[in-house]
């Protein structure tokens, strides 16, 4: 094509315009922004989504939370040592040294150690996918109960 | 508590003893001091156990965790070992 030729004009100056062609310009613009507004909906559609499940999701991570760490306290509580030492305290406080009460009582702790073991297991099995250090949270909590002596 | 002491604990308290966990749960002790307790106190290091030595490993590690980060409390514990021995 030489220079400085525009085919779309004619000599006299006239615009040249198929009119099939530029209307299938324009039905295809127009084609490409319903595309950009339907996915543009889309996004917004699935960042309301987002949104949801984050809202459904915290009162249950809150919860599983709260639980979990009732369930420690309850651990901590139950630990089977305070309640042997305080039965040989009271044993050797009413009979004195003389009588041996001490092996009798401690034949059981194996059994209690297990179970309680056991519970404090199960209780790190059910928050493993936490983002929290539940072992760091019990050591807070019978420190916490020996401060406090409750 | 030194390894004695936890070993002494596991008989005390459980009945029976693995003297090589407590070498694994110390482990890190030689290179991080004081700091050991961060690493290999946590609960995989617990499963890991339970798979190599089964149930008893288990609980050992337990307890030795526990009385690590003073869940137990020593005194409790002296207080039995003085009193069965």
């Amino acid at each position: 094509m030489p220079e400085g030729k525009d085919e779309s004009r004619t000599e006299q100056g006239e615009i040249n315009i198929d009119k099939k062609e530029f209307g299938k310009e324009i039905q295809n613009g127009h084609n490409d922004w319903k595309e950009k507004i339907r996915g543009a909906e889309e996004m917004v559609e699935k960042e309301t989504n987002v949104e949801d499940e984050y809202r459904e999701s915290f009162p249950r991570h809150m919860l599983m939370d709260s639980l979990l760490d009732k369930s420690l306290d309850f651990v901590v509580r139950t630990n089977p040592l305070d309640v042997v030492v305080k039965e040989v305290k009271n044993a050797k406080a009413e009979l004195g040294n003389e009588i041996d009460l001490g092996q009798e009582v401690y034949k059981k702790v194996p059994s209690m150690m297990h179970k309680w073991l056991d519970m404090y297991d199960g209780v790190l099995d059910e928050g493993k996918n936490l983002p929290r250090d539940l072992i760091g949270r019990a050591a807070e909590l019978a420190k916490e109960q020996r401060s406090t002596g409750k | 508590m030194n390894r004695k002491d936890h070993i002494r604990a596991d008989e005390s308290l459980l009945g029976y003893s693995i003297p090589l966990i407590h070498v694994i749960l110390d482990a890190p002790v030689g290179w991080l001091g004081a700091g050991h307790r961060s690493i290999h106190h946590n609960i995989q290091t617990i499963k890991w156990i339970e798979e190599m030595f089964g149930k008893e490993g288990k609980y050992i590690a337990l307890l030795h965790i526990m009385i690590d980060n003073r869940i137990l409390d020593w005194e409790l514990i002296k207080f039995i070992n003085s009193d069965m021995n």
